[in-house]
């Protein structure tokens, strides 16, 4: 048993899911559920689909190029089955993953850095254009004041009422 | 889910082309499937071999209605394909241009595994 990959966004497939197509050319494609499987059907290409890790990788978006890749791809050597080595191997597993995944945010966090730097100049561009918007903190307590009093008024009215 | 009447491309090079299923062999027929033995009759073919509109067992290879299998997987190919067999059950061509999925891991085709690729 086999978890495959998805030929369009490259998620896992795990067994009872997804259709395996092949074609006349004997080229086998795997899709993880039908969404995949109709996009492919309507012939998009994966690259220009937005949110196929494809094209996330493609733009520069995920952490493409990795050591920590290395280990999960398809060696065409089968290993003799040895049990100390797949002990090792599922310890590997472990620790791999848990570095790819503190890579991957670090990767993410700088991606991010620029974004931040962004934001503030467009924070500062639009103050300078629309600070008619902004009332001034004195002029918004000064409305305050004023909604207060008309509550002021209808509690006193109501306790003249309740004492007769 | 391939009914009576259907055609079938033929994916060896025993000659034959097309080829008309008229029968099934060991099933009360209502459609074969991969993996079952049919009766057809050759309706295009090339070279001396086969010639068409005689009549012949044959294996189908391929189908294009999803292939559901007992490990939840399914697989489809693009057209509905056999192979010619003789009276025995032998594949009668030598080379098979198809990709020959699980259910041929029986010991009954395992001439038909030799000449071909296998998907697993």
């Amino acid at each position: 048993m086999r978890v495959e990959k998805c030929w369009f966004c490259s998620s896992s497939i795990y067994p009872g899911h997804g259709i395996t197509f092949v074609r006349n050319d004997a080229t086998v494609f795997r899709f993880c559920r039908s969404k995949c499987h109709r996009n492919f059907k309507m012939k998009r290409n994966p690259r220009k689909v937005r949110w196929t890790k494809a094209y996330r990788k493609l733009a520069g978006k995920e952490l493409a190029e990795d050591a920590t890749f290395e280990m999960e791809k398809q060696r065409n050597r089968p290993e003799k089955y040895n049990r100390e080595l797949v002990g090792k191997t599922l310890k590997a597993i472990e620790k791999v993953s848990a570095i790819r995944q503190k890579r991957q945010d670090r990767f993410y966090e700088k991606r991010m850095q620029c974004a931040k730097k962004q934001q503030l100049q467009a924070d500062k561009v639009e103050l300078e254009k629309e600070v008619h918007l902004i009332k001034a903190p004195a002029a918004l307590r000064a409305e305050k004041e004023k909604l207060k009093e008309p509550v002021r008024f209808a509690t006193a009215v109501n306790g003249d009422a309740m004492e007769e | 889910m391939i009914p009576k009447n259907a055609f079938l491309r033929i994916v060896d090079n025993s000659g034959a082309r097309l080829a008309q299923v008229i029968g099934f062999y060991g099933q009360q027929g209502r459609a074969a499937s991969i993996g079952d033995v049919v009766k057809v009759v050759v309706k295009e073919a090339r070279g001396e071999k086969v010639e068409a509109g005689t009549m012949r067992k044959a294996v189908i290879v391929e189908q294009k209605f999803p292939f559901h299998r007992k490990n939840g997987s399914h697989i489809q190919y693009l057209r509905n394909a056999a192979v010619l067999l003789s009276e025995k059950g032998q594949p009668i061509g030598n080379r098979v241009r198809s990709l020959l999925c699980p259910e041929f891991n029986k010991p009954r085709w395992a001439k038909l595994r030799s000449l071909s690729k296998r998907l697993f």
